[in-house]
C-alpha cells in the first residue's frame, strides 16, 4: 500500500508515467481478479477494468495518498452500476474461470470449495473478504473505500470470515 | 481451520484463478498513457509572497493615505490653514480686453492723503 502511494505520489508530482506504469502493472492483475472472484466473467472484468483505470486516472492526483481505497471504491461502483444495468441478474464465478484453478485435493479447504463457499456470501461480504485478504487493504482503507466507519468494516469482516469457516467446515 | 488459514485459503483461492489477457492490459495501459501527465506542482518559492505581500502592504497605506486626506495630496491641516484668495481681478466686460492706459511715472507714485487723482484722459 505504501509503494502503490508512492508510485502514484511520484505520478501526480512529477509527471512521472514510469511510476504509474509500474501501478498499473502490479494493480491491474489484481483488481481483475477481484472482479472474477466477484463473479464477473473475463470480458466483463476487463470492461470493468478498463473503465476503472481510466477513470481513476482522472481523479487521483486530488488525493494521491490513498490511491488504493480510491480505485477500489471506483471498481465497486462501476461493478453496482453494472448490476443493477442487468436487472439484478444473480452472478456466480464464470466456469470458464473456475476450470484454471487446479482442484487441490490435498488441501483441506480447496481453492476451488473457498470460492465456492464464497459466493454464498453476502456480496458486501465478499467485497470485504477479498479487499482485505487479496488485496490486502486495511480496515481503515477499506473502510475508506465502502465510505463505511471503520468499526463497522472490523466487524463485518470478521462476521463474514465466520460465515465462510462455517461453510467450508463439514 | 483458523483464521490465519483461512485467510490464506482466500489469498491462494483468487490468486489460482485464471489470469487476465494480457493482451488487453496492455492495450488498457497504452490507452491511459495517452492521458495527460498531471504537471508537475511548481516549486514553492518565498518570494513571490514576500513581495505580493509588499505590494500588498504598499497598496494599503497608500489608499489610507488618500483617504485621510480626502483625496487631495495635500494635507488636511494645511488645507484648513490656507486663507482662501480672491482670484484675480477680471476686467469689466465694457472694457476692451487687452487695452490697458499707458503708465506714466504718477502712476507708480504713492498716493498721497486727501489728494485727489486726476488720471489723463
Amino acid at each position: 500500500m505504501g509503494d502503490a502511494a508512492e508510485l502514484i505520489r511520484r505520478y501526480c508530482t512529477q509527471a512521472d508515467q514510469k511510476a504509474f506504469r509500474a501501478f498499473y502493472i502490479r494493480e491491474a492483475p489484481r483488481l481483475w481478479r477481484f472482479f472474477v472472484a466477484r463473479g464477473c466473467d473475463a470480458d466483463t472484468a476487463h470492461d470493468l477494468l478498463s473503465e476503472s483505470f481510466l477513470r481513476f486516472i482522472q481523479v487521483v492526483c486530488k488525493n494521491p495518498a490513498a490511491p488504493l481505497p480510491l480505485l477500489y471504491r471506483i471498481a465497486l461502483n462501476l461493478r453496482i452500476d453494472l448490476h443493477r444495468r442487468a436487472q439484478h441478474r444473480p452472478v456466480n464465478l464464470d466456469p470458464e474461470v473456475l476450470t484454471m484453478v487446479p482442484d487441490s485435493t490435498s488441501d483441506p479447504a480447496g481453492e476451488r470449495d473457498v470460492l465456492k463457499a464464497m459466493q454464498t456470501l453476502h456480496g458486501d461480504e465478499q467485497n470485504l473478504l477479498l479487499m482485505r485478504y487479496w488485496i490486502g487493504l486495511t480496515h481503515a482503507e477499506i473502510a475508506a473505500a465502502l465510505g463505511l466507519p471503520e468499526g463497522t468494516v472490523r466487524r463485518q469482516a470478521a462476521a463474514a470470515l465466520h460465515k465462510l469457516r462455517a461453510q467450508l467446515e463439514p | 481451520m483458523d483464521t490465519g488459514q483461512l485467510e490464506k485459503a482466500i489469498t491462494q483461492a483468487v490468486a489460482g484463478l485464471a489470469g487476465p489477457d494480457e493482451a488487453r492490459l496492455a492495450a488498457l495501459l497504452a490507452r491511459l498513457e495517452l492521458v495527460p501527465a498531471p504537471r508537475p506542482a511548481p516549486r514553492r518559492s518565498f518570494w513571490p509572497w514576500l513581495l505580493l505581500a509588499a505590494a500588498g502592504a504598499a497598496a494599503a497605506g497608500a489608499g489610507y493615505w488618500y483617504a485621510q486626506h480626502g483625496g487631495s495630496s495635500v494635507p488636511a491641516d494645511v488645507r484648513e490653514a490656507v486663507v482662501p484668495q480672491p482670484g484675480p481681478q477680471v476686467p469689466a466686460a465694457s472694457e476692451p480686453a487687452g487695452v490697458a492706459a499707458p503708465v506714466t511715472p504718477e502712476d507708480d507714485a504713492a498716493p498721497a492723503q486727501n489728494t485727489t487723482i486726476i488720471y489723463r484722459q
